[in-house]
């Protein structure tokens, strides 16, 4: 009996291992070629290098790919992290009418296909350019925004649940002792709910760093994103130069990710 | 949600919820507008371009005609799109779901700390990005890839087989790339059945399957209603994935949509294209979630009766 069950035991192990390395698979391999020595994949390696990594320095398109997508990134998550907060203490802490129907507004660029939303900003700009002589597809504001619009429901979800999942009685007791909304506001609640609003910043960063689909229609061809860049990339050929690239956003990824396990856990964000 | 100030006289309170809703409806506008005008306008202007009249080299011509949904329905080229996606669609699900269990069910019976390191493996992917992780298993598929050089060192193939560009190649590549989604959300579940649940039926002399069968699958039905349509939802929508492991010979909908529009500047027929995608995907997503509810709610009155 004891035997039996160690057995099944070590086969639930054993099946646990294989299908995480599954999930991790390619994660580990695009590192793993990032230091390969030869330019053309093959396994095992013949020796290692860093040479790929100084490579990219090289390739202009890479590096002005990675500035355009901190910038957007960095002010996109700005945005979307003050109209969120806003947004979130409307739903949360005020009688208004409709409430449900914000909420599900907030959360739908969730639902719809990633590809047609880009699509269909580029239409609806494509347009608005042509009715206002001024340029928008491609500009950095309209990428900033619509950037914005995928970060807005992480934003608004995290912010909301910390707002919901704080004890309320103690910006009561504030007031009740004579602070104003906005003093008690300030004071009390941002404090507490500060874990959940940096958390919602890391995530409106990482959303947007990553994303693909929706910027795909809106930069110049000159002018892409990194995830458009490396996916332009790959799509002719995948060496070690792309897997360098790619090793740069996943320790960016990483330690943005690991920030935000340690301010708000990420079991209870997920 | 809190009353209004309750201290206040009920002469003032008219004026006062008055304020409050203008307060509230100030704080919620600039979100409401950004999605209103970058998201909710965008996507109308785009239904509405799917009634107009696509006329080749001359753009299109405002009309109110239902020639392009007409011609992506009746067209067996578009027809094979649609249903190749939900095919793969459907089999990556399946897949995640088997693969996502085991893990999601491990996940919910650890302790605290182990918890949240093994959620951060499951996450980290995730966050990357899919071209990233659609690269990681070129390298491993490719002629020269990982896969074919072990199966070519153990001897079992002598020339590298094609595995990119095959219908398997994307649905076991889509499955890897929704299945922290599956997990998260069967872990959510999972994680509320009480151990002891098993343990008791376990000490009655129930086998392993018996438990997994009569126990925990159907108590864990919701947590596996939601994260299928979840991942369905996610796979019928895929764009990197079908581009970079599929390539042309594995078109699914949404990169034959965006090259309507990047390509042919079909924007018509496009728009068609999308509001096909989104109906049909909400209709299964509907019928499967009414049928399994309907199963599931029928399995517990049976239980309770027995």
């Amino acid at each position: 009996m004891r035997s039996g069950l160690r057995v099944s035991r070590l086969f639930s192990y054993g099946a646990l291992t294989a299908i995480l390395g599954f999930m991790l698979t390619p994660v580990v391999l695009v590192v793993w070629i990032s230091f390969f020595s030869q330019p053309l994949i093959a396994f095992p390696p013949k020796g290692y290098s860093l040479a790929w990594y100084q490579n990219i320095l090289d390739q202009k398109n890479f590096v002005h790919a990675f500035i355009l997508s901190f910038q957007v990134a960095l002010a996109a998550t700005a945005i979307s992290m003050i109209i969120g907060l806003l947004a979130s203490i409307g739903l949360t802490r005020f009688k208004l009418p409709g409430k449900s129907t914000l909420q599900n507004l907030f959360l739908s660029p969730l639902v719809v296909p990633a590809i047609i939303t880009g699509m269909a900003m580029y239409i609806f700009f494509m347009r608005l350019q042509r009715s206002m002589g001024i340029e928008l597809v491609p500009s950095f504001m309209v990428l900033v925004l619509a950037h914005v619009v995928v970060t807005i429901p992480w934003t608004v979800r995290l912010i909301t649940a910390g707002l919901i999942g704080m004890n309320e009685e103690l910006e009561e007791a504030a007031r009740d002792l004579g602070a104003s909304k906005w003093r008690a506001f300030w004071r009390i609640t941002l404090p507490i709910i500060r874990p959940s609003i940096v958390a919602a910043g890391i995530f409106a960063f990482i959303f947007s760093f990553g994303n693909l689909e929706v910027s795909l229609m809106l930069v110049e061809p000159g002018e892409t994103t990194i995830p458009i860049e490396i996916l332009n990339y790959v799509f002719w050929k995948m060496d070690p130069t792309i897997a360098a690239v790619a090793t740069v956003q996943i320790v960016i990824t990483g330690i943005l990710m690991l920030i935000a396990d340690r301010v708000v856990g990420l079991s209870n964000v997920f | 949600m809190q009353p209004l100030n309750r201290t206040e006289s009920p002469v003032r309170h008219d004026h006062l919820v008055r304020m409050e809703r203008i307060r509230a409806a100030s704080l919620v506008s600039p979100a409401t507008l950004l999605i209103t005008v970058m998201f909710v306008l965008p996507l109308l202007l785009f239904i509405r371009f799917s009634f107009n009249q696509f006329v080749p080299g001359e753009f299109m011509k405002t009309a109110w005609t239902l020639e392009n949904y007409i011609k992506f329905l009746s067209d067996p080229y578009y027809l094979k799109i649609l249903f190749r996606t939900i095919a793969i669609a459907v089999a990556s699900t399946v897949l995640a779901l088997i693969l996502a269990f085991p893990v999601a069910h491990f996940l919910a019976r650890l302790r605290k700390r182990w918890k949240s390191i093994l959620i951060i493996i499951v996450v980290f992917p995730l966050l990357l990005g899919n071209v990233i992780r659609a690269m990681g298993w070129i390298a491993v598929y490719s002629q020269a890839g990982l896969m074919n050089q072990l199966l070519q060192s153990f001897g079992a193939i002598s020339s590298p087989l094609q595995i990119l560009q095959t219908p398997f190649a994307v649905t076991v590549v889509l499955a890897a790339v929704v299945m922290p989604y599956m997990i998260l959300t069967l872990q959510a579940v999972l994680e509320k059945i009480q151990p002891d649940l098993e343990e008791a039926a376990r000490d009655l002399g129930a086998s392993a399957w018996q438990v997994f069968r009569l126990i925990i699958l159907p108590l864990a039905m919701p947590g596996i209603l939601a994260g299928t349509l979840l991942v369905f939802v996610l796979c019928m929508n895929a764009y990197a994935t079908p581009i970079l492991i599929g390539g042309p010979k594995v078109l699914m909908m949404a990169p034959a949509l965006y090259s309507q529009i990047q390509d042919v500047s079909n924007w018509p027929l496009g728009g068609a294209m999308a509001v096909v995608l989104i109906a049909v995907t909400l209709v299964t997503a509907a019928l499967y979630s009414r049928i399994l509810s309907r199963m599931y709610f029928r399995s517990i009155e049976g239980g309770t009766q027995v």
